[in-house]
């Protein structure tokens, strides 16, 4: 079995009977000294190489010789047999070498001199059945572990019992006892595992129960010939003769301890001194180990119950951090607003949020160059782990130079992709009395001694913070989800403002071009009507009625005009846009083309450069601004185009916002002419849609509005500087 | 077919009969062992057995179906136990479907018995009258200190059959 250990001739046994070990034809060829007290006459010294037949009778030896005919794999349970002076015995066989059997005899009842109590009765379950339902009544790991210490006392009847739970760092805390009166029960102290009782090593590397019935009496020693033996893991097994020996010197006489394993490690340990030698029969032993498996198993059931309790806690705290954190535009801001919320997370003192190059500290203070070299250091320890998300250490990984004030440990979680962006929580060193028990004999009783006459040297251990809970650390990275989906949640968000804005510009667009399509149709009955209305009477009219008429068309042609417009400007969003370098000249050209006659009022200066733009929209760009060029000139126009960066146009004009987070090197057109100007006031006016700045001007005033659109459209815009009588100068970006 | 062997051994067979619990109902005070077993082992069911001639009477069980606590007893083909009872020695099964000596019982099929680790219950006189149990549906690696649990809930068992064989005998004399 792989959980056997391999005993040297240095390991001693414990039994309550004698221990042999026998060949294959059961000869013995080890016996323990205790035989001498066993069996009347004849000594160990003298059954070495004899037939075991000689000593456990006919009646024993037939049933061994059956048992062990077909091989031993492991111990097996205890054999009943008859000695042949009468008295009733136990034996178990366990392997353990080749051709080796170890034998534990075990007397059934025993003499009031050794103490033991054999009574292996139905009483036996009733109890285990009883501490079973009492141990499953407890509702937190302090009440079990305070019954666990009753029960082992009371069945045990041992003067102490303590339990202990190992800590991380080679210590462990006495966390319940029960002792006899006058006693010292050592709650609450820190003893340091390696040190003394009544703390103790593990038995040969194993947790294992334990009892041992009598330190003053020596161990059962395996004879100096006897070869390197595997035995099992069961309480045959002394603990270290170390440990026994300080116990000894403290005037104890008995021993037992009970591991408390959860989730396969070693918790704790319910540990038994008396200062008497005192057996604990078979039974007892089975009892107690039960209980010991009892205690585990419903320990571990506790711890978890007791951890989500923690949890809700804390999740108290991470509720309300995420409520700012939701209702503040900055994330930074929402996860500081608070100082209480964000360290309640944790149960720390403390917190640093870096994201980006911003570091806000919470319920802390420190030294720029100290939160640096934390922040540097939680980076570092996130990036070595696995997955990389939070990390948890009740010291500093040696980074030197901090303040145990400031921080003693910490718990780092990743917010972003890379350890860049993180919440560090830090605790300050904590300090906590830690006992050493010495060894020191002043009195003449076991309790003077143990209990009392201890000396208790106490300790502040320093330089680590208390351990992070698991509870803790979940939370914390329950907190880093959280955020997480925040983010993703306001980038949704973002899209479907984005979406939501394309589809009701879509449906403007809709609405725009349906409407100006459906109102000409009429538009053209009214015109037609009026105009064979005005050939029908145009002798009997009077010249004013004639004039009347005449300015009806005028309108409609006019609202003809605007329509057409409309259409245009709703169809901005729906034409093609395919950008591609466009020499200004060409562009020029082409617009002058379409400007029909009133172009002969215009001279234009055009630099010999491109511009990378849709070339449609350029055309009609340039349509309009030279168009407003001639409208606004009196006399002849003369305009000048060309093309320079964003950069250079903000020192004509500032750029509106929507250019902020464009490139300085954007390609800006500038179109200038020197007319009339326009008045700083109404310098946002001229690009609402239908807005002229002189009614009598042509056109409808759509003309700007809708350079506006094709440039904002397509991540640009247009901008100008004029003042009256100085000229215009439009800039534009189109995006490309 | 009565069993050949050590289970037909009439001082075997005396023993269980001295029992008195082959067609008595369920013995409460067992089956806290049983319970105890399911609890500390995490197995579905755990059973106390006794290996007659013939058939495997549950003296106690926990985790059985309502249906197979009415029928509390089954033939051999189905027993696991039996192999127990016969050896005088434990039987620790990782994966029924694969261990040479129950790959055809029908409890596989059956009962879902798949994992098994039974220790036998030797009474005072010697004689093995049947096995104490823990029984998974799924294959199962049983560790030391399960099994030791296990040596542990059979010795107190064990000891409870014994005050009880010795009380029917003194009834008896």
């Amino acid at each position: 079995m792989t959980a056997s250990v391999t005993a040297t001739r240095s390991v001693e046994l414990e039994s309550l009977g004698v221990v042999f070990v026998v060949d294959d034809d059961l000869a013995v060829v080890h016996a323990a000294e205790s035989w001498n007290g066993f069996f009347e006459g004849g000594v160990v010294e003298d059954m070495i190489g004899q037939q075991l037949v000689e000593a456990i009778g006919e009646d024993a030896d037939r049933m061994l010789r059956s048992s062990l005919s077909e091989g031993l794999e492991r111990a097996g349970g205890w054999w009943p047999a008859k000695l042949p002076d009468g008295r009733r015995v136990k034996l178990r066989a366990y392997p353990v070498a080749k051709g080796l059997v170890g034998l534990d005899l075990l007397p059934v009842a025993t003499t009031e001199a050794t103490g033991a109590d054999d009574a292996t009765d139905a009483g036996s379950i009733e109890r285990v059945a009883a501490w079973n339902d009492w141990l499953l009544a407890c509702t937190s790991s302090l009440e079990l572990l305070r019954a666990a210490a009753a029960i082992t006392r009371e069945r045990l009847g041992f003067d102490g019992v303590w339990v202990h739970r190992i800590e991380g760092d080679g210590q462990s805390v006495v966390v319940a006892a029960e002792v006899v009166e006058g006693a010292a029960n050592l709650v609450g102290q820190s003893v340091h595992q390696t040190d003394v009782p009544p703390s103790h090593p593990r038995v040969r590397g194993r947790d294992v129960p334990f009892f041992v019935s009598d330190l003053g009496a020596p161990g059962v020693r395996l004879h100096p010939g006897a070869p390197e033996l595997i035995l099992e893991p069961s309480a045959l097994l002394r603990p270290y003769p170390e440990y026994l020996e300080r116990l000894a010197s403290l005037g104890v006489r008995s021993t037992a301890s009970l591991p408390i394993i959860v989730d396969g490690r070693l918790w704790g340990r319910v540990i038994a001194h008396h200062p008497a030698a005192r057996r604990a029969s078979a039974a007892t032993q089975s009892e107690l180990r039960l209980l010991s498996a009892s205690v585990s198993a419903r320990l571990a059931e506790l711890i978890e119950q007791e951890d989500a309790r923690e949890q809700v806690e804390l999740a108290r705290f991470a509720l309300r951090l995420m409520g700012s954190v939701a209702a503040s535009p900055d994330l930074i801001d929402g996860l500081v607003r608070d100082a209480d919320d964000l360290r309640g997370v944790c149960a720390a003192d403390g917190a640093i949020v870096a994201i980006g190059d911003r570091v806000e500290l919470a319920g802390i203070e420190g030294d720029p160059s100290q939160i640096d070299a934390l922040l540097q250091m939680g980076r570092a320890a996130l990036e070595q782990t696995v997955n990389g998300t939070v990390w948890a250490s009740v010291s500093l990984d040696g980074t030197p130079g901090i303040d145990r004030d400031l921080a003693a440990g910490y718990l780092a979680v990743r917010l972003g992709r890379t350890a860049q962006d993180i919440i560090l929580w830090l605790r300050r060193e904590s300090t906590r009395a830690v006992t050493w028990i010495e060894h020191q004999v002043v009195g003449d009783t076991f309790a003077d001694e143990l209990f009392t006459g201890v000396t208790l040297r106490r300790e502040l251990a320093s330089g680590t913070c208390t351990p992070w809970t698991s509870a803790q650390i979940a939370q914390a990275d329950e907190v880093r989800e959280a955020i997480g989906q925040v983010l993703i949640a306001r980038y949704s968000q973002v899209q479907a403002l984005n979406a939501e804005l394309e589809r009701s510009n879509e449906e403007y667009d809709a609405f725009a071009h349906a409407a100006a399509h459906d109102l000409k149709a009429p538009l053209r009955g009214i015109r037609q009507f009026v105009e064979f209305h005005l050939e029908d009477t145009q002798d009997r009219l009077t010249a004013a009625e004639q004039e009347q008429m005449v300015a009806v068309t005028r309108m409609v042609s006019r609202m003809h005009g605007l329509l057409d417009d409309l259409m245009a400007y709703a169809q901005v969003g729906k034409a093609e846009w395919n950008p591609k370098p466009v020499p200004v000249e060409e562009a020029v050209a082409d617009a002058f083309e379409l400007l029909g006659p009133t172009a002969v009022r215009c001279s234009v200066t055009v630099e010999p450069t491109t511009f990378t733009t849709d070339p449609v929209a350029l055309r009609q760009i340039l349509l309009n601004l030279i168009g407003n060029a001639i409208k606004y000139t009196d006399g002849p126009a003369t305009v000048t185009v060309g093309v320079t960066t964003l950069e250079a146009a903000e020192a004509i004009a500032p750029a509106p916002s929507l250019m902020q987070s464009a490139a300085p090197s954007t390609p800006v057109l500038v179109v200038s002419d020197e007319g009339m100007g326009i008045d700083p006031d109404h310098h946002e006016r001229v690009f609402g849609l239908f807005h002229q700045l002189d009614p009598k001007a042509d056109g409808t005033g759509a003309g700007l509005a809708m350079c506006r659109l094709i440039c904002r459209r397509h991540g640009g815009d247009i901008w100008l500087r004029s003042a009256p009588g100085e000229g215009t100068t439009f800039l534009v970006a189109t995006g490309a | 077919m009565p069993a050949d062997g050590p289970l037909s051994d009439p001082d075997r067979l005396a023993a269980v009969e001295r029992l008195g619990l082959s067609d008595a109902p369920q013995q409460p005070l067992l089956a806290r062992l049983n319970r105890l077993a399911q609890q500390l082992l995490g197995v579905p069911v755990s059973i106390l057995s006794l290996i007659d001639a013939d058939r495997q009477i549950h003296a106690s069980q926990a985790g059985f179906t309502p249906d197979e606590v009415e029928h509390s007893e089954m033939d051999l083909q189905h027993s696991f136990c039996q192999n127990v009872a016969s050896t005088g020695e434990a039987l620790i099964v990782t994966d029924a479907r694969e261990h040479p000596l129950v790959r055809d019982s029908l409890s596989i099929p059956d009962h879902d018995v798949i994992a098994y680790a039974g220790f036998p219950l030797r009474l005072d006189d010697g004689q093995v009258v049947g096995a104490f149990c823990a029984i998974d549906s799924q294959p199962r690696e049983w560790t030391t200190e399960e099994l030791e649990i296990l040596k542990d809930l059979t010795e107190l068992a064990i000891a409870l059959l014994d005050q009880w064989g010795n009380d029917a005998s003194q009834a008896a004399a």
